[in-house]
Parts: C-alpha cells; structure tokens; sequence
C-alpha cells in the first residue's frame, strides 16, 4: 500500500514537471524565434515479485508467471522542437529571419561560438553588426558610418549603399547547420551551443541544401503551437489527477484494513 | 470459521497488488511506448476440490497472482521530429546495449551519436539488417548533388515506411523489425523487453509493417479501464473485509453461546 503512495507520487511529481514545461513553452508564446520543449517520460524501477506455482520450467511461459511492479515514472529528458516559427515582416532592415534549419553564428568576447534562430540584429558602436545579447554576427561584419542603407540578399551578401549612390559589398553572413539539432544545449536567451550529440556545426552560406536562405526585415516567430500545448495541459492535468485518484484508493484501503478490528 | 477469515484474507491481498500495478500504469499514461502490465488471479479452490472439501491453493502462502504484458499498440503521436519513429502494423524494433545484447522495443525515439549511431535514450543503439546502424556522418555534411539541389526537396534523414534508412537521398541501411511470440519476450522496463533463450525473431518482410517518421507511439494505458480497476478493487476489498467482520461476529456468538453449555 506503501509503494502505491510513492509510486502515484511519482506520477504526481512527473506530471507536475510536465505543467512546468508547458508554461514554459505558454510564456514564450511571443519570443521571438522561441522553440517549444516536449516532454520524454520513462517508468522506473520494476521489482520482481516470484510467484508460488511457478512450477513450469523455465521458458516459453515464463513471463507469465513472473509478477513484476514497477515503481512510477519520471521525466527523463526534454527535446527541443526545432520546427519552424512563422516568418513575420518587420520595418528593421537588421531584422533577418532564416527559412531553413540554418543558425545564425555568434562570437562571444571570449572567443567561443553559440548559435541562435534570432535574427534581431543591431549596430554596436564601432558599427559591427550584433546580436540583441550583443555578441557579434561571424563572420564579423563592419558597417560604415557613412552608409545610408543596408541591403541583405537572400544568400547572405550584405550590401551598404551611400548617399552617393554607390554601393560597397561588406561581405557574406554565413550559416550553421547541425546534423542534430535536438542535441544543442539550450541556454537560454534564445542561444544554443554545440554539444558531442548535436555534432559541429556544418558552416555553409545561405541558400545551399536545406540550409535556408534570409529574409531582410522579418523576424521568425515562436513555434509554439496554442492548441497542442493546451491539449497537453489538459492531458496533464487530467493524468495529476488520476494519479492523486490511486493515492485516495490506497488511503481508503488502508482506512478499510484498520477498520477491519473494530 | 477460520478457514472462511483465510480465504477472505487471501481475496484481499492480491487487491493491493492490483493498486500497485493500477498506479504505476496510471503513472506512465504519458511514457512513450509503455507497454501496461495487467494482473490475473488465478481461482483460490477448483470447483471439483470444493466439492470433496480438499484444502486448495487457498492455503498457500501467496496470493495466486500473475502478471502479463499487453501488447496491444499505443495511439501515435505527432512530435515533428525525424528521429522519432512509430511501428505501425506488427513488430519490434532491435536495439543493442554494450555489451552486444538485444533487446526489443516499440518505443522509436532516437537521438544521433557523435559516431552516427542512433541512440535510445538509455543508450542503447539501433540495429539494422546487417548489424548496428551506423549513419555516416561525411554523408549528411555533404551537400546534395546538383540536379537534387532544389530546397527542401531530399531531406537530409528519412526513413521510409519499408523502414530504408537514407540520407540526402542515399540508402545507408534497413531497419531491422522482427515478430516474435509474446510468451517468449521477459520485460526489462516498461518499454524494451529481452527474448527468453531459445525464442525464436523471425524478421518481417516490408509487407507487415510501416514505420513513420516523425511519430512515436504513446503509453496504451486506458485510464478508464485503470479507474475501473481502482474502483472495482476497492469494492472486492470492501467485500473481503465484511467476510471477516461477519465471520469474526459469528464466532463472536459462537463464543458466547458456550457460556451457557
């Protein structure tokens, strides 16, 4: 009766796990080039309790004599959906978005690379071309002072053009593709970066293979899809509680046994 | 007298057993590819033993209750991603640990490995017609020829409801999805199970099967059917426990009644 209370609380924990991501994923409904988070849930433990008469030999009907409870279930991991985002039209020229399962490369002051689907980009004083966390877009990008406007083709040559009418190409953004995305570490902040299971990043410039190519003044949406996680909430909610449903059938049998000596 | 608050006992018993198993089923109703494990009771006392009055398995030490899985395939879910993979049909996917050994499993959720193996999430390796998949991975960096190079139309990893592997186009491998009979599969967990010795995997044709992409097939617990079994083993424990109060308040009488001889 014991281990029906724990192993219900279990279920209880897990679920309450579940809520937790799924108002995660509802939070950003609106951050920008969000990708929602799905739950992966795996049974515990199994104890093997051998029944008496199991007098047939081992083999074929084994598996029916055998009693075997397991101990509740828990969340093991989280994947990350990397399920495109609808592209919305912005007015900033230095809003990008990418149509593909291309990221964006981003150099850390210390040197090190993180990757991101969010392409609000801005100017930092030295006109380097970086990312709302500040870090600059690689390959580094430097826009003169003097230019009027900037022109982003949809392989990634960035094109200043002066008040004189002249233009000067200021060089090419490139784009990193993952074999296995799922397998970034999330960091928050919309960032990722590489890890053993997503393997290194295949550096390519937009609009080869399935890459993506980029769109100037878009930006992509989060790709957390309303109904699905309201469907999931419910299917949480409902699974809580008949979760807690096992606990009060353990606790009246436990209030039924004691009665049993009245 | 006795003998009756001993059977009534021993009704009662395998009724938290029952619980046991209703919650962990109940707690794994969003696991993927659980398979549920259901009780069954064998009768205390055959009828002809009844009869003759021969003391029966009553009076054995444990209640007399098995276990056994069911198998029947849970609904699929929609993840989106490419190394999830559902069983539609017959069969099992064959994954293998470190050690070389295989174990069966409906549940297809896969990640890539640094070596291009696809990997359950409790680190075992998928396995293919000839030996462990292995993708590889100068295949998948590559970009796609020329003439396949308009966007989006190969995708860079596919499996094909035949269960093919192909990457960027090219067939790297078959899945291999094999039947087995059920009484010779033991449960490791509640989603892989290893074959007994001497159980025989036969591997199916394309014809018996379809895998899909992209899906992954849930938990087939019912919560309906584990409410049913909550509210019904209670009852069965509630019957149980008048047995003993009734009997206990006849032998009550019984005692009392001797007062007076």
């Amino acid at each position: 009766m014991e281990k029906t209370l724990r192993t219900a609380a279990t279920g209880l924990a897990a679920q309450q796990r579940f809520v937790e991501l799924i108002a995660h994923n509802l939070a950003n409904v609106n951050t920008t080039a969000f990708k929602r988070v799905r739950a992966e849930f795996q049974d515990l433990l199994y104890e093997r309790l051998r029944t008496l008469g199991s007098t047939a030999p081992q083999g074929a009907m084994e598996s029916l004599h055998e009693l075997q409870i397991g101990s509740g279930t828990e969340l093991v991991a989280t994947t990350r959906s990397f399920a495109p985002g609808d592209l919305q039209p912005t007015n900033n020229p230095l809003d990008l978005a990418i149509n593909g399962e291309g990221f964006f490369v981003l150099r850390r002051p210390d040197g090190t690379l993180l990757y991101t689907r969010d392409g609000a980009f801005r100017l930092d004083r030295t006109g380097r071309i970086v990312s709302i966390h500040g870090y600059a877009l690689e390959p580094e990008l430097l826009v003169p002072e003097s230019a009027q406007q900037l022109r982003i083709s949809r392989d990634g040559v960035v094109t200043a053009q002066f008040a004189d009418g002249s233009e000067q190409v200021l060089g090419q953004i490139q784009l990193a593709r993952f074999l296995n995305p799922a397998g970034l570490r999330a960091l928050g902040e919309n960032l990722y970066a590489e890890t053993v299971a997503s393997g290194p990043p295949i550096l390519e410039t937009p609009g080869t293979g399935s890459m993506g190519e980029l769109l100037q003044a878009h930006l992509e949406s989060s790709n957390v899809e309303l109904v699905e996680e309201m469907v999931n909430l419910i299917m949480a909610q409902r699974a809580y509680e008949l979760n807690a449903k096992a606990i009060r059938t353990a606790d009246e049998l436990l209030q039924t046994a004691v009665n049993l000596k009245s | 007298m006795l003998r009756e608050l001993y059977v009534a006992a021993l009704g009662m018993l395998p009724q938290q057993t029952r619980l046991e198993l209703a919650a962990h089923n109940l707690a794994n109703l969003s696991t993927a590819g659980y398979k549920r494990e259901l009780l069954f009771q064998s009768a205390l006392i055959s009828v002809e033993q009844n009869l003759r009055n021969v003391p029966g398995d009553a009076e054995s030490a444990d209640p007399p209750v098995r276990s056994y899985t069911d198998f029947s395939p849970g609904p699929l879910q929609h993840t989106g991603n490419p190394l999830d993979l559902a069983l539609e049909g017959a069969g099992f996917f064959v994954v293998q640990d470190a050690l070389g050994q295989r174990f069966l499993t409906r549940r297809g959720s896969f990640r890539l490995t640094a070596d291009g193996a696809l990997q359950t999430p409790d680190g075992k390796e998928l396995v293919g017609t000839s030996g462990v998949l292995r993708i590889p991975l100068q295949l998948l960096q590559a970009q796609p020829l020329a003439g396949e190079a308009r966007q989006g139309a190969v995708p860079p990893l596919e499996v094909t409801p035949e269960g093919e592997l192909r990457v960027q186009g090219v067939l790297v491998g078959q899945l291999l999805i094999v039947g087995v009979q059920l009484g010779q599969l033991r449960r490791v967990d509640g989603v892989q199970f290893a074959p007994l010795p001497g159980a025989v995997l036969t591997p199916l044709s394309p014809e018996e099967y379809r895998v899909r992409q992209g899906l992954l097939e849930g938990s087939n617990v019912n919560p309906v059917e584990e409410l049913v079994q909550l509210i019904e083993l209670q009852r069965r424990f509630e019957l149980g426990h008048r047995v003993i109060r009734s009997s206990d308040a006849t032998l009550e009488r019984s005692i009392e009644l001797s007062r007076f001889v």
